[in-house]
């Protein structure tokens, strides 16, 4: 699968994390997960972390393998068939070790970011409030300066590990004056400060993640806990969306992938009108278009992944891959039930329990609307300002390319008023 | 190998065992047990993949004339026909009794009310 693009060591780490997947995750804790007996999978934490399978892009130092960004694509689908609260809690240690490794001090790295990723302390992440979570600038969240320490107040909402997690990076406002992107700052945050649990959500679907609401008053985080520089909190938010939207597009393709594999297995078996169901294009068609769209989003993952790795602006490249691989990943969920029919609806197989994971995707991690809004945004940037001169002018290869009254129509107003 | 999917109709029954029959071959040894569920001893090594699979508890772990360990389809009668016991059967060792159909029955439901 996708061997011919990618290198032999990547192919390696993607079998690897296959086998890990295959042996050493208990169905019975998935199981538990999704039936709310059980509210944070501190051992499947453990077990990927004596694998050395967490945080495989970062330095050997603070416990990652050096990996590129392709390699931890790969990975992550593969754990993406277990589901996506095992998929995000493999993928937090990615995504708040990023904002430590990249902006955290040397003793935020060996305090936080090392036994993270040693599976000894857990990591959350506060970005969504009650007051929203997509207009992130628009953080409520306050830090105020006192003595060598902040004083943070606030809340935060649908926070994976909320109920589970050692710490977590959080956002908040320092800055009463400036713009909304030079007003907020990251800080690291124990639970034991004072963080306390306000709600914990019942979920349709990622069950088992410790999802909650949480609530911080009047909470004394040391100034030595703030992440990257005061009022800078963009910078450090800007490089957790990489892992924080790569990481939720590459989930989705292994869970419609592992679907489609039941699908086709089932449709090969199952018979109606005297013939197996894959003799029916309303079936098999459904195979190829599904399997189409998840190669497809596999190849944007991994050209965001490869682009990451060159350390270039890549939010266009990242949110591309964010909504098409939520979205052909939920295709696929979704279309290997309907082939299953009835049987496909119920517990039987587990497509039913994917679908209700599937469905957060395409809404966490930046609402696939708020993708398409970046996307927008950087397209029409990188056409508007290119350099016209290196390309043909393919609006002359026309016989009507003279007429330059039609295409721009510029007229006063008020040219037909009277008087 | 899988199993002989076509047991039910060239194979001949020469045992009952818990209510389900046993059917053999005419030119060898091979067991196959149950009539929804049939399960071939020969191919099975009572990994219990099926055992934990089945929503309706159809089968149970067996030691068969061999002392070898099998899945029986002791409940046989139970299965709903969900398939999900062929899927994760490694050897292939089951086969699941389809329920009849043809281009005949396809054409029935197309047909207009005339």
């Amino acid at each position: 699968m996708f061997d011919e693009v990618i290198s032999k060591d990547e192919q390696r780490i993607r079998d690897e994390v296959r086998v890990f997947v295959r042996d050493k995750v208990d169905r019975d804790m998935i199981i538990a997960m999704d039936s709310k007996q059980k509210e944070y999978p501190y051992e499947f934490i453990k077990a990927a972390a004596k694998e050395n399978l967490l945080g495989l892009r970062f330095p050997k130092e603070y416990g990652g393998r050096g990996l590129g960004w392709v390699s931890e694509m790969l990975a992550i689908e593969e754990i993406g068939i277990l589901g996506i609260a095992l998929g995000c809690a493999y993928s937090l240690p990615s995504i708040v070790g990023e904002g430590i490794a990249k902006f955290g001090t040397e003793k935020q790295k060996k305090e936080y970011l090392l036994p993270t990723l040693q599976g000894k302390k857990i990591c959350g992440e506060g970005l969504t409030e009650p007051r929203g979570g997509s207009d992130f600038f628009g953080t409520n969240t306050t830090a105020v300066k006192k003595g060598d320490s902040y004083i943070i107040n606030g809340e935060k909402r649908f926070v994976a590990g909320g109920v589970g997690a050692d710490y977590f990076i959080i956002y908040a406002k320092t800055n009463f004056d400036d713009k909304p992107h030079k007003s907020l700052t990251a800080f690291l945050v124990d639970r034991d400060m004072g963080v306390k649990v306000e709600e914990e959500y019942e979920l349709m679907g990622c069950r088992g993640m410790g999802a909650a609401r949480i609530m911080m008053k009047d909470i004394e985080v040391p100034e030595s806990n703030l992440v990257g520089e005061l009022d800078d909190g963009n910078a450090v938010f800007n490089a957790m969306m990489v892992p924080e939207r790569l990481t939720s597009a590459a989930g989705p393709i292994g869970m419609g992938r592992a679907c489609m594999e039941i699908a086709v297995r089932y449709a090969d078996k199952r018979e109606a009108f005297g013939q197996a169901i894959k003799r029916f294009e309303g079936i098999s068609f459904k195979v190829a278009n599904c399997t189409t769209q998840l190669d497809a989003a596999r190849g944007l993952v991994y050209r965001a992944a490869k682009k990451a790795d060159t350390g270039e602006w890549c939010r266009k490249e990242v949110s591309q891959a964010k909504f098409f691989g939520t979205e052909a990943g939920f295709a696929a969920v979704h279309e290997s039930m309907q082939i299953l029919g009835g049987i496909g609806y119920t517990d039987v197989y587990p497509i039913e329990r994917l679908y209700r994971d599937a469905r957060l995707a395409t809404i966490w991690t930046g609402s696939n609307e708020v993708q398409r809004l970046i996307v927008q945004n950087e397209v029409f940037r990188e056409i508007l300002s290119e350099d016209r001169t290196l390309k043909r002018d393919i609006e002359l290869d026309t016989p009507g390319a003279h007429k330059t009254e039609e295409k721009i129509y510029t007229e006063d107003p008020k040219k037909y008023y009277p008087g | 190998m899988p199993i002989d999917k076509t047991f039910r109709d060239t194979w001949r029954i020469i045992d009952q065992h818990e209510g389900h029959p046993v059917w053999m071959p005419e030119d060898n040894e091979s067991r196959i047990h149950g009539n929804n569920a049939g399960v071939d001893f020969t191919l099975c090594y009572g990994c219990k993949k099926c055992i934990i699979a089945c929503p309706t508890d159809v089968f149970v772990i067996f030691t068969d004339e061999q002392e070898g360990t099998v899945v029986d389809p002791l409940n046989d009668s139970n299965c709903i026909l969900c398939l999900v016991c062929e899927i994760v059967c490694p050897v292939e060792a089951i086969s699941i009794k389809r329920e009849g159909g043809s281009e005949d029955t396809l054409n029935s439901l197309l047909q207009s009310s005339e």
